[in-house]
């Protein structure tokens, strides 16, 4: 009787952690376009490019934050400057839900461009200016 | 076994690592990373499941197939005696105070070489000692022999008339 409940109990375990993994990740990657009540949401992004992208870096960023801005609520800058220290920032209006923030990054860190590669320095509801220096370098998040 | 063991370790961290990454990824919205993840995942998965049938039909087949018991206990008893003590050459060259095995080859030696001898002596022997004593032998064997012209002639006989009838 036992060795027959053991297999049992184990496919029913399995099925119920399938389960519950399908649907938490169903909530997570569903997009809700939920906005936030903060008044705007900053990206810092570090664009790097290989020798076979043929543009410059800023077509780069301008490309990188245009395909993945396109996708979701808000009003975004239409293209990211650059500032001293390579970095570019770009803002979005209203800020972001917490859904819509995870969605954006993922995109701009997922080579969503052949050959360009984002990596997010900073995201927070701030405006560009709290998040550089005086040199203009940028800076993390106030918390 | 080493070797199963690293391959054991290394794909049961890469089905954990890219088990991860996979969901993981998938949180972070990036498909792209997730769908790499997710085909190394697959291809280290298929790799699981072939040597885990692998390791399964070898068994089965060594089982069906393999030798008998009473081949197995001959195979294992060699092992167990060649294993049991070390080789060694001319262990008998060894001195030991419980054996005198040294005088073995001394005495092979001395055999072989008295053989040697005894062949050379019959052989001069045979070279040297033909024909001096041929005649006093011959004398002495004719006697053994029957007399000349055989057993029933008998007109060298001195008592042939009186052996006979009267012939008159």
């Amino acid at each position: 009787m036992k060795r027959r409940l053991a297999p049992l109990t184990l496919l029913a375990v399995v099925l119920t952690v399938a389960a519950l993994v399908g649907v938490k990740l169903k909530q997570a990657t569903e997009y809700g376009g939920g906005v936030s009540s903060s008044p705007e949401h900053t990206v810092v992004l570090d664009v790097r490019t290989t020798p076979a992208f043929l543009q410059t870096s800023d077509a780069a960023a301008q490309g990188l934050w245009l395909a993945c801005t396109g996708s979701i609520s808000g009003t975004p800058d239409p293209l990211p400057r650059r500032h001293q220290d390579g970095t570019y920032a770009a803002t979005i209006r209203p800020a972001l839900a917490a859904d819509t923030e995870r969605r954006l990054l993922g995109c701009l860190q997922d080579m969503t461009l052949d050959n360009v590669r984002g990596r997010v320095v900073a995201s927070c509801d701030q405006p560009v200016m709290e998040l550089y220096d005086a040199a203009d370098r940028a800076v993390s998040c106030v918390e | 076994m080493l070797v199963r063991t690293i391959a054991g370790t290394v794909l049961g961290a890469t089905l954990i690592g890219t088990g991860t990454y996979f969901f993981l990824d998938l949180y972070r919205w990036e498909w792209n990373r997730a769908i790499v993840a997710g085909i190394v995942f697959l291809a280290a998965e298929i790799l699981a499941v072939w040597l885990l049938l692998n390791n399964r039909l070898s068994r089965v087949l060594a089982h069906a197939g393999g030798p008998s018991n009473r081949e197995r206990q001959i195979r294992d008893r060699l092992r167990h005696n060649r294993s049991a003590g070390d080789s060694r050459a001319f262990a008998w060259l060894a001195e030991t105070r419980q054996n005198a095995g040294v005088f073995v080859p001394i005495l092979l030696g001395a055999g072989l070489v008295l053989s040697g001898l005894a062949w050379l002596v019959e052989r001069v022997a045979r070279a040297t000692a033909g024909f001096a004593d041929d005649p006093r032998i011959a004398a002495r064997l004719s006697r053994l022999g029957p007399p000349e012209g055989g057993l029933l002639d008998d007109h060298v006989n001195p008592q042939r008339q009186l052996m006979g009838p009267s012939r008159r």
